[in-house]
């Protein structure tokens, strides 16, 4: 029993004392400030940490949970340095501490990943059975893993396949999947799969000479009222409304697209966006994002806002700005929105169109009409 | 010019120290190694002192000072796992690796990633900004020195076409350049503490060039940073504004050598600083680089053309082509990475991977020799103890005899 009992201690409590002592150099890193305020303390704090070993290990992980992003670094770069002292001395960690703290999901998904990857690089094969549970994982880097484990060895049943395209988040995967979902004429509907909003009401356009309308409140910031827009329905994978397509080819212009979407509840969310033009977003009538950036590029969720959706109907409103760059590059005026839960999956919100209530993602395509 | 400034001209484009390529192109950005034998060519059996993968991809370039060689990578689905690499220089062991998380944007150009600016040391350290706006300061045992969000500091910072300019430095300051669609300025950043010296405020346009100092004295200097309107010289000590020149330029990163100052807008340029000016040599839109720079070598200026595959050998005084040659490979060969020298030798690279060593100067080119590395070279090579680094989008790679 005596022989037991140790190693449980050492489970349970073998990094308790140490903890206790790290709790000053912890906070010291954690409360690092804007501007490089708290460095010069911080890189004190770090090689303290650094000296204490692998004791630090569970410490600096759980600091990692309350973390802002830049002590975040700090703390990451510390177990760095300590996997390495214990790489060279022919040392691990705890496993079993490692993968206590991995399996617990109220752990935050950056340290159980950052934990994940000691885990993994010290025990390969042990690491591999926790790649199974990952499917659904808050840590889109293990969520992946989990989805690829699950496609190697799942990937023959059709619905295996289905509840793994649910899962994914990884454009590559999900585009993967639904490959092979379509071969075995299974449905696969990636703009439902991503919650892209294909549905909206397009104002009127507003001036933005000299790049001066981004930051001029016309008159769609104010009003609620939405009476005399244009609608606009995405027929593209990733809900691409196209300006040029919908209100016709404008230079130095501003258009305001909304949508109203429904919540059954208070619901976390996050707005994401894609243009290449100058963009804001407002939730409720507030505004909740601002980039002023013209044709550098696009990407799928380049901007993302997190928000709280009320219960009930909210509003979001998009500011598209165009400016007169002659290129032929430049000539890109649109937009993507989707709404999502922090992993990019989809949530239980639906659009009102023609009274009706619809899934984002879920309209077919349709015409440009007025929305009346 | 007064005999004495134009002493301090000529003393300030020597590398500062001959066996170290500390940052963008060499010391000071010169593009150019004191080294002495170094090699021409390397297959995976001869003259290949050792090949190492990479973690991670980047087009950010190695850097070495001491026994060490330093590199950046991005990782991950979104590009965003920032990595600093040190490996020793003599046997290519990896030393040490630090990771960070992304904290600002990851969107880019495919071509490039946010491990595109290349990290500067000097002996208190390794300093990388990454094209998030992120900047890990390391002790060369990899002990962190401090962290910076650039980002997190100003969040409005954003280039989506992906930022690449590198840092320099000057005595205890990290400069950074920050030219982008949000928040733009240059920065003095105290390598002790990662607190801001100066900071000062630039126009808000994207820009890919890298900083040159230019020494005055042993104790005043300016920060040269060109961008697509206009060169600014500011007062390395407080960040003030001290003069401009409508030079402008937003890709290839200018050289300060010799005295002069080389800029590659529409075609090559060729100035001589004043005190509070540039004077015209001579410009010529024939030379257009591209993403690469120019390079200034014992009274020869190198300039790769990235459309037409062509390597330009060409008069320091004069602008007039020396001689001119097809980099060898197979089809056209196309340029990202900039020519550098030393030993006589002009190390050219292209994107599809091959590592043409041409004889410096001559009345016609030479070429030395020629090897295939079969990897994407975006990034510059350093030169240092006898041996070329190059860096892939896969490897590192010590070109010359092993130790």
């Amino acid at each position: 029993m005596r022989r037991l009992a140790i190693p449980l201690a050492l489970l349970l409590f073998g990094t308790t004392a140490s903890a206790a002592e790290l709790d000053t150099p912890l906070k010291v890193i954690n409360s690092v400030g804007k501007e490089g305020v708290g460095n010069a303390a911080a890189a004190k704090a770090w090689a303290e940490l650094v000296k204490a070993g692998p004791d630090a290990l569970l410490p600096i992980l759980n600091a990692i949970d309350d973390a802002k992003p830049t002590a975040a670094n700090w703390l990451r770069t510390a177990i760095d340095a300590i996997a390495e002292k214990q790489a060279a001395a022919g040392e691990k960690f705890n496993d079993d501490i490692l993968a206590t703290f991995i399996r617990d999901q109220k752990n935050s998904p950056t340290a159980r990943t950052v934990a994940f990857e000691v885990f993994e690089k010290q025990d390969p094969v042990r690491s591999d059975v926790f790649l199974v549970g990952f499917i659904r994982d808050p840590s889109l880097e293990l969520r992946r893993k989990g989805v690829q484990k699950h496609l190697t060895l799942f990937k023959d049943s059709p619905s295996s396949l289905q509840m793994i395209f649910e899962a994914a988040r990884d454009k590559d995967q999900v585009e993967s999947i639904a490959k092979e979902l379509e071969k075995l004429k299974l449905p696969a509907n990636i703009t439902k799969h991503y919650g892209y909003i294909t549905q909206w009401a397009l104002s009127e356009d507003f001036d933005n000479k000299d790049g001066l309308g981004f930051g001029k409140a016309f008159a769609p910031e104010t009003a609620v009222e939405r009476k005399g827009w244009k609608a606009a329905q995405s027929s593209a994978t990733y809900g691409l409304i196209d300006l040029n397509a919908a209100v016709g080819k404008k230079m130095n212009a501003v258009v305001y697209s909304s949508a109203i979407l429904e919540a059954d509840a208070e619901t976390p969310a996050e707005i994401r966006v894609a243009s290449q033009n100058a963009i804001k977003i407002y939730l409720n009538g507030k505004e909740i994002f601002a980039r002023e950036e013209y044709h550098h590029g696009t990407k799928m969720d380049q901007h993302i806002a997190k928000v709280i959706l009320t219960k009930g109907k909210n509003s979001i409103l998009l500011k598209v700005c165009q400016n007169d760059m002659p290129y032929d590059w430049a000539q890109v005026w649109g937009f993507a929105a989707r709404v999502c839960d922090a992993t990019g999956g989809s949530l239980k919100l639906k659009q009102r169109v023609d009274d009706k209530p619809v899934s984002l993602g879920e309209l077919a395509p349709a015409t440009p009409k007025e929305n009346k | 010019m007064r005999p004495i400034f134009a002493l301090v001209l000529i003393a300030s484009a020597s590398p500062l120290v001959a066996a170290d390529w500390p940052q963008f192109k060499g010391a000071n950005g010169s593009g150019v190694s004191s080294e002495k034998d170094l090699p021409v060519k390397f297959t995976d059996k001869d003259g290949l002192r050792w090949k190492v993968p990479l973690p991670a991809r980047g087009v950010s370039s190695p850097v070495v000072f001491g026994d060490k060689v330093y590199v950046t990578c991005s990782a991950g689905t979104r590009d965003d796992r920032l990595q600093l690499l040190a490996f020793d220089t003599a046997t290519g062991k990896k030393l040490w690796q630090r990771n960070i998380a992304a904290t600002g944007g990851t969107t880019a150009h495919p071509k490039t990633c946010m491990a595109a600016p290349t990290p500067v040391a000097d002996d208190t350290g390794i300093y990388a900004l990454f094209a998030t706006g992120d900047v890990l300061a390391c002790g060369h045992d990899g002990a962190v020195l401090w962290v910076r969000s650039l980002t997190g500091d100003y969040p409005t910072i954003s280039n989506q076409v992906g930022m690449a300019s590198s840092p320099v430095l000057y005595k205890d300051k990290l400069i950074v350049p920050m030219d982008n669609a949000g928040e733009s300025f240059l920065a003095a950043i105290d390598t002790q503490t990662g607190k801001n010296l100066w900071k000062t405020e630039r126009s808000r346009d994207i820009n890919w060039v890298t900083p040159v100092i230019r020494e005055l004295n042993s104790t005043d200097a300016e920060v040269f940073y060109q961008s697509q309107k206009e060169l600014v010289a500011y007062d390395a000590a407080d960040g003030k504004k001290k003069w401009s020149h409508k030079a402008g330029s937003s890709s290839p990163t200018p050289t300060l050598v010799e005295g002069l100052f080389l800029t590659s807008s529409d075609g090559l340029s060729l100035m001589k600083p004043t005190e509070n000016k540039l004077e015209d040599v001579w410009k010529s839109a024939k030379y257009r680089t591209g993403y690469s720079s120019p390079l200034f070598y014992d009274g020869k200026i190198y300039a790769a053309i990235p459309s037409t595959g062509i390597v330009y050998c060409i008069d320091a005084k004069t602008g007039k082509a020396v001689w001119d040659e097809k980099v060898p490979g197979k089809g056209k060969q196309t340029f990202s990475a900039s020519p550098v020298a030393g030993d006589g030798k002009i190390y050219v690279l292209s994107e599809s991977g091959t590592v043409a060593v041409f004889k410096a100067g001559g009345a016609e080119a030479e070429l030395l020799g020629s090897s295939e590395v079969g990897e994407e070279l975006l990034a510059t090579p350093a030169i240092s103890g006898g041996a070329v680094f190059i860096r892939s989008d896969k490897s590192l790679i010590c070109m010359g005899a092993k130790k």
